[in-house]
């Protein structure tokens, strides 16, 4: 992209060119949390597993299919299968019917329901919203809720969270590099590690925190508290009526959804 | 009227990084450690410094940030909001200004943080154990042993808890410590946690 592309770039509304990228953002957050909710309040797999199935049909029509798609495996392995051993154990030899015996004593059928439960609520909730985060800009969001009439402090909250995270993180792993530097061995046995612990967090948090005095001048000298219309760099296209309609239709079935999945699921 | 101003920035500014120091303390704490959490540490430091409602937005958003992560914090998000609100209440009453104190109330935020939290998973996992480490140290064997299902993993959650939440109240009460009173005498809760006063000459 040349110097003068990149200027003309902020002229015009922000566009990806591909279709779910380019949703509204807004529109795009209440169609993945009424899908998201749907999954934690029904709690079957019936709905975890047809919410998991459309963000994977989402994901694989963006270019982000493949760190998808691997997150979601990564999150499934940690978070799921040690609670579904969990589960299987303290269920072992309950009275039902048996699905299968392992070292002689029965799994019952509810118990793998009851697993299967939960599993899907995990992978549906998790990945209509990571689909939501991997393709949406925190700040094109901020920007659109603003424009909707959210106060300006609450997107700088949410936007400074994102950045901090990401600054706090840098400055942790280079603590750790001057730590070892100077001797101190953050590598290896559990209590090695964990004696570690506190000669890096500390000076992480205590040099953030003392740096807040010089950015409230910052924002000073930027006029953060001055009244008056603000303006962005970056501009996105509003609502279309086909995005408003998808929105509202999503939610409408998914209201209609949790009712019948808790009265007849 | 601009003292009280820049009192308020300064509480903007320190409830994202408060939310940044959570998302990186349990990184760094329960990566390593398998029982410390560290997701509260800057709910406390903010409840303390700042106050009730600052600290109960930073558990808001600490649990909004790590819902990409883990769903199940969702749920939570009520319990990491009473960590800042307690906090908050804590400090007006000086307990920050002692580390005997501080670390006396760790049962309130284990409370809070394990009972209430074992009874809200208990609910919306459909009233089952969670696959933790409380659950599989204490939580099955109490089950085993007879106790029923919903008091063993209560405990198991409170204990794990307790051991959390006082490493918590430990790193927040040393970085209230470490930190200069001019420093804290500008945030709006400073005064309950420093003996300094604003018009005392304070060592730059």
């Amino acid at each position: 992209m040349t110097e003068q592309e990149f200027i003309e770039s902020f002229r015009r509304n922000q566009k990806k060119g591909n279709w779910w990228y380019d949703f509204h953002p807004v529109a795009k957050l209440v169609f993945c949390l009424a899908l998201g909710f749907m999954c934690l309040i029904v709690f079957r797999w019936q709905v975890g597993l047809a919410v998991f199935l459309l963000a994977g049909v989402i994901a694989v029509m963006t270019p982000v299919w493949k760190k998808y798609f691997m997150t979601i495996g990564i999150m499934f392995l940690l978070g799921c299968l040690f609670t579904v051993l969990v589960r299987l154990y303290v269920h072992m030899g309950d009275p039902g019917p048996v699905a299968f015996t392992v070292f002689g004593r029965g799994i019952p059928v509810a118990a793998i329901i009851s697993c299967l439960d939960l599993v899907f609520m995990i992978e549906g909730f998790l990945g209509i919203f990571l689909m939501f985060f991997m393709t949406t800009e925190m700040r094109d969001l901020c920007y659109c809720l603003e424009r909707i009439g959210l106060p300006s402090t609450a997107t700088f909250m949410v936007l400074s969270t994102f950045s901090c995270i990401g600054s706090i993180k840098e400055k942790l792993a280079n603590v750790r590099e001057s730590q070892r530097a100077r001797g101190i061995e953050t590598e290896g046995s559990l209590i090695v590690r964990v004696k570690s612990i506190l000669p890096v967090l500390f000076p992480v948090i205590i040099s953030s925190m003392t740096g807040i005095e010089d950015k409230t001048l910052a924002m000073d000298a930027r006029a953060f508290t001055a009244k008056g219309k603000r303006t962005a760099l970056r501009r996105i296209a509003p609502a279309r009526p086909a995005e408003k309609l998808i929105a509202v239709l999503t939610l409408i079935l998914c209201i209609a959804g949790c009712v019948a999945g808790k009265m007849f699921l | 009227m601009k003292q009280g101003k820049k009192m308020d920035k300064m509480t903007l500014l320190m409830i994202p990084l408060a939310v940044a120091i959570n998302t990186v303390a349990y990184m760094v704490l329960y990566s390593t450690t398998m029982v410390i959490l560290g997701d509260s540490i800057g709910t406390i430091l903010v409840g303390a410094v700042c106050g009730p409602v600052p600290g109960a937005i930073v558990g808001l958003l600490s649990n909004l940030v790590n819902v990409i992560k883990n769903p199940v914090m969702i749920v939570m998000a009520p319990l990491n909001i009473a960590f800042g609100i307690i906090s908050g209440y804590l400090a007006r009453k000086g307990i920050f200004k002692s580390l005997w104190k501080t670390l006396l109330c760790t049962p309130i935020f284990g409370f809070v943080g394990g009972w209430l939290s074992g009874t809200i998973i208990f609910l919306a996992m459909g009233g089952d154990f969670w696959g933790n480490m409380a659950s599989v140290v204490i939580g099955i064997p109490l089950f085993n042993a007879g106790v029923p299902k919903y008091l063993a993993m209560a405990v198991g959650q409170f204990a794990f808890d307790c051991i959390d939440k006082v490493v918590c109240l430990l790193i927040a009460f040393l970085v209230i410590k470490s930190l200069p009173d001019r420093f804290l005498i500008k945030l709006p809760y400073g005064k309950y946690v420093t003996d300094k006063k604003p018009d005392e000459e304070i060592d730059i």
